[in-house]
């Protein structure tokens, strides 16, 4: 019982960066409906930049706000320069952009920093708490607080701010959004900067235990998709819930089930991809849409 | 009509020329040359599948990697295991990868677009672990050896050559069934089931069948690819198969020409060469995450600047040049 206890804490400590990417993905989806395959490769660069001001000598407290306002400049830059021209177009012209920017990126990021794998220590230490028998070390605890800040901000964002709302105007209605005065351009390009600001929290929060490396955002990526596919695209509260639901899924799985450890892990989020798009394609907490011929 | 035929005729022409040069090629250069043109061939009929799947019927692919992997290691696994002669182990191999394409079909009938793209990404990002947890049929992280496949007696080839000259010969039935099938009422039913799915639907059109089949055909003949592939390198190893790989297939496709077969040729030759090319120019340490670099380049200026690819391109040119000539149904619709 207090091992199952271990492995659901666990869990939840990696599905807070599935989740936080995750509502990164859904952010972008609702803006342009677009799937950024590059959502884990603007969070490893992020990672990586505040591994360089790290090495520079660069306190946290500094390095962060300029990393954060770096990823949110390099969101609405991509979403101008190279998102913007195909919006709208077809959905093979919008995976060859979301793919484009996968390889490019993922290409420049080893070009720049090389493949070694390098260690980033989180802000929050490294301290073993212990609640009865089940332990949390101390840079868990402030990752989970750190996402769920993020999210909360994300969420009160959307439901108060002038800017959330326009840009919730925009992706339920862009040309009534345009008729109101609301400029669906920058709305979007600031949806991807928000968005890369969010992934770049996910990166930081998970560079601690993954290591500062060309792959490690590949499999938080997966799972965030599946989370997103589970929550349905277009929901944040779901992509939330299903990157934490995945994260615990994941570690009981590969706990539980003989076999499905290391990289097998991945195929979890792949069965719960396959089995929500094929039963429930619009995910468990958004409603489908009809279509009309 | 005189002018208007001379496209087709100057298609013709570069075709026909294409296959002399295809066929000719083999006795000119030497067998490491020959052995890169199968290797050529074989991703060809990758990009050819890729073409007829999302060119064709709309459904984007971001994994087919995937099935150029499960018919090389079905190739393989019968071939090594089970004993079988390469032929018969080609055909079978073509066969279990029609079948995973019926598989991965599936969810196609209840979703299209981006998150069908998604899906068929995770299938190939899964597949080198899946091998390797299978080592005992795969031979695990180190792959497995094939036999050479040896010149039938009385034929003076090399095996290389003889392998080669039977590559091309798939490739080329490959393609004018392809291009036949595509030409006639599957290929109008399959451009209605890209362009307006539901019209296609009230039209009469099987979209559930046809959406499942035509993944199963495209499945097939990348399978069909691979498993000839890996007869033409002599091995598989997990690492020939990532989801790099898939993306790359997709890449060759959009910059060759999604709706083209020319297209599939030009782009097989930037698969398989330009990686060669980049490889000589930075040093093989960096090569893979330059030509990433390159190829995401590539993407992005052919969706800007020629939505067609390079063959789309080379039609237009071919237009703007000869005066009076006419383009015929060559431009594709965009979907809103």
């Amino acid at each position: 019982m207090i091992e199952l206890l271990q492995q659901v804490v666990n869990g939840l400590s990696t599905g807070c960066v599935y989740a936080a990417l995750a509502l990164a993905i859904s952010v972008i989806y609702q803006g342009a409906g677009i799937l950024n395959f590059a959502q884990g490769e603007m969070a490893t660069v992020a990672a990586y930049s505040a591994w360089s001001l790290d090495a520079l000598g660069w306190p946290m407290w500094a390095a962060l706000p300029v990393v954060f306002a770096g990823a949110a400049v390099l969101g609405a830059v991509i979403e101008r320069l190279l998102v913007r021209p195909v919006e709208g177009a077809s959905v093979l012209a919008l995976v060859t952009v979301s793919t484009a920017l996968l390889l490019g990126i993922n290409g420049l990021v080893t070009v720049l920093w090389g493949t070694d794998p390098h260690s980033l220590a989180g802000p929050f230490g490294t301290k073993a708490l212990s609640a009865g028998e089940v332990t949390v070390t101390s840079q868990q605890l402030g990752g989970a607080a750190t996402v769920l800040v993020v999210m909360a901000a994300v969420g009160l964002f959307f439901r108060f701010s002038d800017v959330g709302l326009r840009m919730k105007a925009v992706s339920q209605n862009a040309d009534s959004a345009v008729l109101l005065g609301i400029r669906p351009g920058r709305m979007r390009a600031a949806g991807w900067a928000l968005a890369a600001v969010v992934g770049a929290v996910a990166g930081f929060v998970a560079a601690p235990a993954t290591g500062v490396n060309p792959e490690m955002m590949q499999t938080p990526l997966l799972m965030a998709f599946a989370a997103a596919a589970l929550g349905g695209f277009g929901s944040r509260v779901g992509a939330v819930v299903g990157g934490l639901a995945l994260g615990v899924l994941t570690a009981l799985a590969a706990r539980y089930i003989p076999g499905l450890n290391g990289d097998l892990a991945l195929s979890v989020p792949f069965g719960v991809i396959f089995l929500v798009l094929l039963l429930r394609p619009h995910g468990l907490f958004s409603r489908g849409s009809a279509v009309r011929a | 009509m005189t002018t208007m035929a001379t496209i087709p005729r100057a298609k013709a022409l570069a075709w026909a020329a294409m296959a002399v040069v295809a066929i000719v090629a083999p006795y000119v250069v030497d067998d490491y040359q020959v052995f890169q043109l199968a290797r050529l061939t074989t991703t060809a009929m990758a990009v050819a599948s890729l073409v007829l799947l999302t060119g064709w019927s709309g459904q984007v692919s971001a994994g087919h990697g995937a099935f150029f992997g499960v018919g090389a290691y079905a190739a393989a696994i019968l071939i090594v295991k089970a004993g079988l002669p390469w032929p018969v182990a080609v055909v079978l191999a073509t066969l279990v990868s029609f079948l995973a394409g019926l598989l991965a079909g599936l969810p196609a009938l209840r979703i299209r677009g981006i998150s069908l793209a998604l899906i068929t990404l995770v299938l190939a990002v899964l597949l080198p672990p899946l091998v390797v947890r299978f080592d005992g049929l795969t031979g695990g992280s180190t792959g497995m050896p094939l036999p050479p496949v040896r010149t039938p007696a009385g034929i003076q080839l090399s095996g290389a050559q003889f392998f080669y000259l039977v590559t091309l010969a798939v490739l080329a039935a490959v393609l004018v069934l392809l291009a036949t099938v595509c030409r006639g009422r599957t290929g109008r039913s399959l451009a209605a089931l890209r362009d307006q799915p539901v019209m296609a639907a009230t039209a009469g059109v099987p979209t559930a069948k046809l959406s499942l089949l035509v993944f199963g055909a495209s499945g097939a003949i990348a399978g069909l690819g691979g498993a000839l592939n890996a007869l033409a390198i002599q091995s598989v190893v997990p690492d020939s198969y990532t989801f790099t790989v898939s993306l790359a297939l997709l890449t060759g496709a959009v910059v060759g020409g999604i709706r083209s077969w020319a297209g599939a040729l030009i782009g097989a030759v930037f698969v398989v060469y330009l990686p060669q090319v980049i490889s000589d120019s930075v040093g093989d340490s960096l090569a893979s995450h330059w030509t990433q670099v390159v190829y995401a380049v590539l993407l992005l200026l052919v969706l800007y600047l020629a939505p067609q690819g390079l063959a789309g391109l080379g039609t237009r040119l071919a237009a703007v040049r000869i005066p009076g000539a006419r383009l015929t149904s060559t431009t594709p619709r965009r979907q809103s």
